[in-house]
């Protein structure tokens, strides 16, 4: 099809975007009048070009932004502009400044957790979350960027005033030792000499991958600090149970023990199993002679006064 | 008639006992040789021994020779039999409330033989609780 007249093109300037916004079309008047500045201007904030000058100055404008083509549309005969890489299509010349706003678009950041990747078949990025397993054609769209507000750069929650000016939220500014600017950080001095008293909190998937503190990998040590009373508490037995686990295999985010004082360990967990001879009534089978030795031997030993060493988890015998 | 059977004469000679014995039975008679009840089940015991030796082997542990086992089995009574099968403890259901022994002078020899057969049984098909084949729930009675 033959390009129409020019008169004719910048009689009927090209609507913006039918596909999307059809009710945008402006209708102007057939013989065309000199629109007033002020209206001008802010027709031209919105994306409509407006008046002959204007056309022609976009027409002749710089050449299209990188990615973009312009083809002749046959059904109607008026020149469109197309991006593959984008898949978008547009009545409107695309300019500079959209194209960098979509771009900009495109680097919105992914939700914490999804990655893009390249498929190797078709060459199509697409998007997966290897914490839940989810995979994606289509770019994922990130709560926080749909409610406008930043994630907090330790543990990547967001909220309403959740999230401070420094960049984390109170939470994670404890945690991670980073106050507001203003404040004095706080003394947190590690507990001299014995056994690392920790707790070890795993964090779960779907956090920030290059945030510096809590990650999905990576495990945030707290010191707890050194009481000063010699007699331990039954809070800090806990805690020192709960590091002992932790060294041991390391503490499940959802046990209870890891944050309370429950104590660490499963139902049967704290019951004496040396004691499991419990004769009368005869309804379990006794232990074999040998094991009577063994077990007498063994009473015979811890009845005799116990080195400083087997004590030395702080707990005595009630553990 | 405890000189008939053989005699453990200490915590380690019972274990190893038990442990050798990898196909039979053990049978312990835990008591004193002087002791009235334990002679009575005594001459059961060894007038069976002879009987039982293919599936079960019998043994006299003095409870003052080898108090080791004393307060675990809590051997207070003056005869006790209990049965040993590849190093594990196997109960009867005697119907007295206690499975774990036998604490009387058994007088019928065939009863015992009995009770050794079913135990044997059981414990070669891994059973650790047999029932005997006699309730002696009714023994004081008579």
């Amino acid at each position: 099809m033959k390009r129409g007249p020019d008169d004719l093109a910048d009689r009927y300037p090209i609507p913006v975007e039918i596909v999307h916004h059809p009710a945008d079309c402006p209708k102007l008047p057939f013989p065309q009048k000199e629109l007033p500045p002020l209206l001008k201007k802010r027709l031209l904030a919105r994306g409509i070009k407006v008046g002959n000058e204007d056309a022609n100055d976009s027409a002749k404008e710089s050449s299209l932004p990188p990615g973009w083509k312009e083809t002749i549309d046959a059904k109607y005969g008026k020149p469109y502009y197309y991006n593959t890489a984008l898949g978008i299509s547009s009545w409107t010349r695309p300019t500079e400044q959209a194209a960098e706003q979509s771009g900009k678009g495109e680097e919105d950041p992914l939700p914490p957790g999804w990655k893009s990747a390249l498929d190797p078949q078709t060459g199509q990025t697409y998007y997966c979350n290897p914490f839940t397993s989810a995979t994606s054609w289509e770019r994922p769209v990130d709560a926080a960027t749909v409610a406008k507000m930043k994630r907090c750069r330790g543990c990547g929650g967001f909220g309403r005033g959740l999230v401070h000016a420094h960049g984390f939220c109170l939470h994670c500014s404890r945690i991670l030792n980073k106050p507001p600017p203003g404040q004095q950080a706080l003394e947190v001095k590690p507990p001299p000499k014995q056994k690392p008293s920790v707790v070890v909190v795993a964090k779960g998937p779907g956090i920030y991958a290059d945030s510096p503190g809590i990650g999905p990998s990576s495990i945030s040590t707290r010191p707890i600090p050194k009481v000063a009373n010699p007699i331990p508490s039954s809070r800090v037995q806990v805690a020192q149970r709960a590091a002992r686990k932790a060294a041991s295999g390391g503490i499940d985010p959802m046990d209870p023990a890891s944050y309370s004082d429950a104590p660490v360990g499963g139902w049967g967990s704290g019951i004496d199993t040396n004691k499991k001879t419990k004769t009368g009534g005869g309804s379990r089978p006794l232990p074999s002679p040998g094991d009577v030795l063994r077990q007498n031997a063994e009473a015979i030993k811890s009845a005799q006064p116990t080195s400083r060493e087997d004590q030395k988890d702080g707990l005595g015998e009630a553990d | 008639m405890a000189f008939l059977l053989p005699h453990l004469r200490s915590g380690w000679a019972v274990d190893q006992a038990i442990l050798t014995e990898e196909e039979r039975l053990v049978v312990l008679r835990f008591g004193r040789d002087a002791d009235d009840t334990c002679m009575s089940m005594d001459e059961t015991l060894s007038s069976v021994a002879d009987k039982v030796k293919n599936f079960a082997v019998i043994y006299c542990v003095d409870i003052e020779e080898v108090p080791d086992f004393n307060a675990m089995y809590e051997l207070y009574d003056p005869c006790t039999v209990m049965f040993f099968f590849r190093n594990k403890h196997i109960m009867i259901d005697l119907g007295t409330g206690n499975n774990n022994k036998i604490n009387w002078a058994m007088d019928d020899k065939q009863e015992f033989v009995d009770i050794v057969e079913v135990v044997y049984a059981g414990a070669r098909k891994g059973r650790g609780l047999v029932v005997s084949p006699k309730d002696y729930s009714t023994k004081y009675r008579y």
